[in-house]
C-alpha cells in the first residue's frame, strides 16, 4: 500500500517540480533576451509573445513562480523557527494566496 | 463486538524470494471496537496462524517494537484503536528496513544511524558523588527530545531516507539535538560535526513525514531545524571531506 502523502510530501513535490521546469525555463528565456538588442528580432518576438496561446504559457509561469516561492517562504518561516504544528496551515495558507494571486495575475494578463 | 479484517503483508525467508512479488493474507478477528490493532494480531497467531511473526514488547507506546505500516502510514500497533482504523485494516512491515520475517524488519541500519551519533552523555569535570543534577529549566529543553523510544516510525517514512540509505535519517538527529541541548553534556562541537556533514541534517527537504507519524509526537522536523539554526549561528562547517 502507498504512503498517504501528507501536506508536507505535498508541498516538497510541488516545490521541487516547480522548481525543475522554472530551471528548464531559464535556458531559453536567457536566449531569447540576448536577441533583444536587434530591433527585427525584437520585433518578431513580441509578435509571438502577443499570441493568446504565449500568453496562456506566460499566465501558466507565473503559476509555477507563485507555487514556487510562495513554497519556499513557507520553508523558510519553518526552518527559521516558525512552529512544526503550523505547516499543514502554511501550505494552505500557500495554496490559497497563490490561487488567489494567480487568478488576478493571469486576468491582467490574458486582457 | 466488530468484525475486522486484517490484510497482511507476508514473507516467509524459507519460502518466499526475497524482493519478491509480495504475499498478502486475509485474516477476519472479532474486537472490541477499545482493543488495539495488537491484541488483534495476538488472537490471530493464536487462533488462526501460529507462523504469523511480529514484534510485541511492552505493548504500551513504550518500547516500540511493533511499529508497522497500518493503512499507509507508520504507527504502533499498541496505540491504534480498532474502532479508529476502518473495517479492512492493511499492515505491512516498516518501509525501507530489510525483512526478517512477515512484519518483522532488520533494525540493524537504524541503531547503526543512531550510534553514528554519540547517543550518551559526555560529561566534563570530575565525576560528582551524586547524579548530575539540572534545573527544570534545562530539563524543558529536552524533555521532548528523550521521549524518543527508537521505533523507526521516523525514519522508515522519511522521502529522504528512502532515496539515500546513507543519510543519518530524523531518529538520529533527534538524538544528536537531544544530547547538544542537554545542559550536562560538554561536546558540542563534536556531536554538531558529526550531523553536519554530506549524510546530515543539511539534507533534510522539511517534509514533516517524521513528524507526522512519530508516535511520541516529537516536533523531529523542529528539532532538525533547530541543529541546522546552530549550525549558521556558530558558523559551524564540517571540515573537507566530510561535507
Amino acid at each position: 500500500m502507498r504512503d498517504r502523502p501528507g501536506a508536507g510530501f505535498l508541498a516538497f513535490i510541488v516545490h521541487r517540480g516547480t522548481g525543475i521546469v522554472l530551471a528548464l525555463f531559464i535556458l531559453p528565456h536567457l536566449y531569447i533576451l540576448y536577441f533583444l538588442g536587434d530591433p527585427a528580432r525584437y520585433e518578431a518576438i513580441r509578435r509571438f509573445c502577443s499570441r493568446p496561446l504565449a500568453r496562456l504559457s506566460e499566465a501558466g509561469l507565473l503559476g509555477l513562480v507563485l507555487a514556487h516561492g510562495l513554497n519556499g517562504i513557507r520553508i523558510m518561516l519553518l526552518e527559521a523557527g516558525a512552529p512544526s504544528r503550523i505547516q499543514k496551515t502554511l501550505f494552505r495558507a500557500a495554496v490559497i494566496a497563490g490561487l488567489l494571486l494567480f487568478f488576478a495575475g493571469a486576468r491582467l494578463m490574458m486582457r | 463486538m466488530v468484525s475486522k479484517k486484517f490484510k497482511i503483508k507476508r514473507f516467509d525467508p524459507e519460502k518466499d524470494i526475497p524482493g519478491g512479488k509480495p504475499r498478502w493474507e486475509e485474516f477476519t478477528v472479532e474486537m472490541d471496537p477499545f482493543e488495539r490493532l495488537l491484541d488483534g494480531l495476538v488472537r490471530i497467531k493464536e487462533a488462526q496462524d501460529g507462523s504469523l511473526t511480529f514484534r510485541l514488547s511492552c505493548a504500551h507506546g513504550m518500547c516500540g517494537s511493533c511499529a508497522m505500516k497500518i493503512n499507509g502510514k507508520n504507527a504502533l500497533a499498541c496505540q491504534t484503536l480498532a474502532k479508529n482504523t476502518p473495517e479492512a485494516v492493511v499492515l505491512e512491515p516498516l518501509p525501507v528496513f530489510p525483512v526478517i520475517k512477515d512484519l518483522v524488519v532488520d533494525m540493524d541500519p537504524f541503531f547503526e544511524k543512531i550510534g553514528a551519533v554519540m547517543p550518551w552523555l559526555v560529561a566534563d569535570g570530575p565525576h560528582p558523588e551524586r547524579e548530575r543534577s539540572q534545573s527544570p529549566e534545562e530539563l524543558g529543553k529536552i524533555m521532548d527530545a528523550i521521549k524518543c523510544i527508537m521505533c523507526g516510525c521516523c525514519t522508515s517514512s522519511c522521502p529522504v531516507y528512502r532515496a539515500d540509505r546513507d543519510y543519518l535519517g530524523p531518529a538520529a538527529l533527534v538524538k544528536a539535538a537531544r544530547f547538544i541541548l542537554d545542559s550536562r553534556d560538554a561536546t558540542w562541537k563534536e556531536r554538531l560535526k558529526a550531523v553536519s556533514g554530506e549524510n546530515g541534517f543539511w539534507m533534510c527537504h522539511s517534509i514533516y513525514n517524521c513528524y507526522e507519524v512519530c508516535p511520541r509526537s516529537i516536533d523531529i522536523t523542529g528539532y532538525i531545524a533547530w541543529l541546522k539554526r546552530l549550525a549558521v549561528k556558530k558558523m559551524f562547517f564540517p571540515p573537507k571531506g566530510q561535507r
